[in-house]
Order: C-alpha cells, then sequence, then structure tokens
C-alpha cells in the first residue's frame, strides 16, 4: 500500500544527504520534498518504513498523518 | 496484570518540577514514591501504523512465557483490569498498542528485540487529575488588571497581557499565521497580506482564502486591529503578515504541509510563526523527530515557533493529555490556555510527558477575533489555538522592541515578562500568562 512517508535523516550523515535520497528513490520512495535539515518527504510502499528503520543513516521513519481542526461550529478550537 | 504504580495529586509537585523530570534517568517508580511518573508498566508502541504489533507479542508470549489478553476478549461495558490480572500482557487490539507487566530483565530483553522492528517499548505514565475547587482567581493580578475598565475598547484577553498598554504594534516584525488560510475579503485585512505574502502549501489548492474561520480568528488575535465596533482584538496590529495555508478548508493537514510552512515562512524571514495546530499525543510518546529538526532550522534561520499545546484534557476530574505534536518539540514554544478569571482553562493540556513541557499562557477562553466575512466577520471561540496567537503576537511586540534579538532571546523574554498565576500550576501554565513589553 502506498504510503505518504516522513524520514529524517541522522545529523551525522546530513553531508550525504544527496546520496540517500537517490538511495531513496532506487528504493522506492517517490521523493516530493528535501530539506537541507535532513526531512525528506515523499510516497512509498508502507513495507518500506520497516526496511529503512534499519537504515543506519536514517534516524526515523514514519507515515505521515493529518491533524484535524474541529468543525468551524465548534466552541473548543 | 500488576497494578499500576499511581501517586498523589499533581498539585503537590514543587515548581522545580521540570528539572525534576528531566534529571529522572531510570523509568522505575521509586525516585519519588509520592510523586511517580511511572507506573511500572510499559506500552508496546507502533512507530508508524505498521502491524506487527500482535506478531511481537506472541513471540514474547512464546520466548518469555507471558500471558497474553487481549481488548477483542472484552465489551467495552464489561472490560476491568481486574479481568486481566493474570496476564502479562494486554493487547488493546482496536487501538493498535499493547501493555506489558515485566521485570527489569523481560524489559531488557524486549528492548533488545524491539530495536530491530518499527516497535518501541515505553514506560507507563501516571496521569493526574488536577483537583477543582471554583475558580482561584489571582486577586493581585485582577486589581492591576480590572476588567471592566477597558472592556469597551479591548478584548479581555488584549487587556490582560498589557497588549493594549504597550507602546509596541509589531512593526516591521514578520509574523506567518500557518493555519486554515485568512478570508481575503476581510475588511479588517485589507491591504495587509499582498500575494507574496500568501502561500498554500495544501495540494490542489492554490488559494490561502480560509473557508474555515479557524485560521481567520487566529490572524485576528496576533496580527488585527480593531473590530467594526471599534473593539481592540488584536495583539500586533502593525506586524507584517503572512499567511501559510497549511490546513484544507475542513481543518485537516498533514505533518509535511506544515514542515512546508514552516520552510516557507522562514525562507520569507519571518520572525514568529504561530501554529495552533497539533495532533493529540498520549502518554510516553515521543515527539516527531522531522518536526524537532524543522523547528531548529527555524530556530537557526533567526524564526521562533510557537504552538498550541492542544485541548484534549477534561477539567477537573477527567484526564489531564500531554502537549500535543508539533507543541511538545524541545525547539518550539508550547502554549496553553486561561480564561479571565486567570483559570487553567478545562481543556488545556499539561507537562505529562518528560521533556515535553507547557512554556507560557495565554488568553483562550471566550476570545473575541475576525471570522469568515460571509458569518457575520466576528466569533467568540476558545481554544488553545486562541491562546497560541496572543503569544506570537507578544513576541512580535517583543522583536520590534528589540530587533536585534535572536528567537532564543525572545523566548527568554517571553518567560522574563510572564505574570506569574499562584496558585496554578506550572506543568499547566509553564512560566505563566504572556505579557506584553
Amino acid at each position: 500500500m502506498q504510503v505518504d512517508l516522513i524520514i529524517t535523516l541522522n545529523e551525522d550523515s546530513l553531508s550525504n544527504l544527496n546520496s540517500v535520497v537517490e538511495r531513496l528513490k532506487q528504493q522506492g520512495v517517490a521523493v516530493s520534498d528535501v530539506t537541507t535539515y535532513g526531512v525528506i518527504m515523499g510516497k512509498g510502499d508502507s513495507s518500506l518504513i520497516s526496511k529503512l528503520s534499519k537504515d543506519k543513516e536514517i534516524e526515523s521513519v514514519i507515515e505521515d498523518y493529518y491533524t484535524q481542526l474541529p468543525p468551524p461550529e465548534s466552541g473548543i478550537q | 496484570m500488576k497494578a499500576p504504580f499511581l501517586g498523589q495529586a499533581m498539585s503537590d509537585i514543587p515548581e522545580s518540577f521540570s528539572t525534576k523530570y528531566k534529571g529522572i534517568a531510570s523509568p522505575v517508580p521509586g525516585d519519588d514514591l509520592e510523586n511517580p511518573i511511572y507506573t511500572g508498566r510499559y506500552f508496546i508502541v507502533p512507530e508508524n501504523g505498521e502491524t506487527s504489533l500482535q506478531e511481537a507479542v506472541n513471540s514474547f508470549s512464546q520466548a518469555m512465557g507471558m500471558s497474553v489478553a487481549s481488548s477483542s476478549d472484552y465489551s467495552a461495558e464489561s472490560f476491568k483490569e481486574d479481568n486481566i490480572a493474570d496476564a502479562d500482557i494486554f493487547l488493546y487490539e482496536d487501538l493498535g498498542f499493547a501493555l506489558v507487566s515485566a521485570d527489569q530483565e523481560q524489559v531488557q530483553m524486549m528492548e533488545a528485540v524491539l530495536s530491530t522492528q518499527p516497535l518501541r517499548i515505553e514506560p507507563e505514565l501516571v496521569m493526574y487529575s488536577i483537583p477543582f475547587e471554583g475558580s482561584p482567581l489571582v486577586e493581585g493580578i485582577a486589581a492591576t488588571n480590572p476588567v471592566s475598565v477597558a472592556a469597551a475598547t479591548c478584548t479581555w484577553g488584549i487587556q490582560a497581557t498589557g497588549s493594549d498598554i504597550s507602546t509596541f504594534t509589531g512593526k516591521n516584525v514578520k509574523v506567518a499565521i500557518l493555519d486554515t488560510g485568512l478570508d481575503l475579503q476581510h475588511p479588517d485585512f485589507a491591504g495587509r497580506v499582498p500575494a507574496a505574502n500568501q502561500r498554500s502549501l495544501v495540494p490542489g489548492l492554490t488559494s490561502v482564502q480560509d473557508m474555515h474561520g479557524h485560521g481567520t480568528h487566529c490572524t485576528g488575535t496576533a496580527c488585527g486591529r480593531k473590530d467594526n465596533l471599534g473593539t481592540r482584538y488584536g495583539v500586533a496590529g502593525d506586524s507584517e503578515i503572512y499567511i501559510g495555508k497549511v490546513l484544507d478548508n475542513s481543518g485537516r493537514g498533514a505533518q509535511a504541509w506544515a514542515i512546508n510552512g514552516i520552510n516557507w515562512a522562514v525562507s520569507q524571514n519571518c520572525k514568529v510563526i504561530s501554529m495552533s495546530l497539533g495532533a493529540k499525543v498520549f502518554p510516553g510518546i515521543s515527539f516527531v523527530t522531522a518536526y524537532e529538526r524543522a523547528a531548529a532550522n527555524a530556530v537557526a534561520n533567526g524564526a521562533l515557533i510557537v504552538a498550541a499545546t492542544g485541548n484534549d484534557s477534561r477539567r477537573p476530574g477527567g484526564q489531564i493529555f500531554p502537549v500535543s505534536s508539533p507543541a511538545n518539540c524541545p525547539s518550539v514554544v508550547a502554549v496553553a490556555a486561561v480564561d479571565s478569571a486567570l483559570d487553567i482553562a478545562f481543556f488545556s493540556n499539561s507537562s505529562v510527558n518528560p521533556g515535553q513541557d507547557v512554556y507560557i499562557a495565554g488568553p483562550g477562553v471566550d476570545i473575541h477575533s475576525s471570522w469568515l466575512v460571509s458569518q457575520g466577520g466576528y466569533k467568540t471561540i476558545s481554544g488553545t489555538s486562541m491562546a497560541t496567537p496572543h503569544v506570537a503576537g507578544i513576541a512580535a511586540l517583543i522583536w520590534e522592541k528589540n530587533p536585534s534579538f535572536t528567537p532564543l532571546q525572545v523566548k527568554t523574554e517571553l518567560r522574563n515578562l510572564a505574570k506569574s498565576l499562584v496558585p496554578l500550576l506550572p506543568t499547566d501554565i509553564g512560566f505563566g500568562l504572556a505579557t506584553a513589553p
């Protein structure tokens, strides 16, 4: 199943950002955004989460989730 | 399953709470038997929606002889912890996590196994409810800030924060509101938000036009001026407004959109980034690494993020929830809400998870501000979402007064200016009520 992924590099690996991004693409991540501070966003199969979590250059991999405000008529926002 | 290790009320915790929490190295009860933070039990929590939890639980059951019970064995009405007294692991199937009763050796073995999987083992935290005894109005503050005097000319939040008597208005300070957008037809913001100051980060939406109302309300509190009747409702009325739409028209948004919004605001050299949004965080859960990295990058580039602690708590008597995400990130200023009696708002979240503390409080109950023109143009609502832009506006005033300040200096100045609200707890309001320079 395709999911939205947020991948954060180890700070020690920031100098390898470009090569990690290339590697992620090769592994099937459709990268949409790359930040200079090592957060990479994109889409990929959910099985990549456990796979990439074992990567020593990656600090965390999470499936993006949505936040939801209360409806406009709610008194507490 | 062994019973949780519970303690006394949070009100007994001294002011040094934050250092006390951070100083605890071991999640084992016993450091402070009267006010324990941990129950002595553990959660196994999937990090990212993975479904390998059942597999892990089965393997622990087999390898360590642990007995397993599951929520599917009970209806919601009939379940009590007494029913699972003999279980070592209780699997919350609907909620997708497990509660484990294990000794230290077993915990270490589990940690070793789980370190190779997208599952974490976290100590269960004690949830404290706060005894409620009416409305503990702080008389000293009430006496020096009589609400009735200025009620006709400004909102109670503007007055309580001293924004009405400040000589600063946020002039030349760029403030980004990351929210549902802004009602671009609202006369109160005419000429204040040029197209270059607008960006939708929501895929498929090019306009920042607010169709919900939340973003227009927050923008008004942080950066607005006066309403159609002349009542002042905004803190930093001369600030430069930047609107980042990171929530869609139903108020829904992905973390990635918010991170992109932070990056956009930083690229525009915004000094203050106000985020009245968040996701509920449960006890024992860490902050999101990517959010923290984005917030730390903002700070490194001269911007300070203020965010809402969340509205998940129910006082008195109900649960007190931890600070929401992303307000729980160390590089973000977490804002709680108080009411006009300067009492904690019944919904405002608290410093429950170690290191994820409330920093400051702002007015967040019955807040009058701008709303969609099609729905009358103004609305009075409550929430930590309303408290947050008060603090964002005050941060802009501080920056106007001290243009060379770094974000951390502004954060410290927020602390220095904060008004103590004894007997409210620092776990609820951090350093106190934010006030204007």
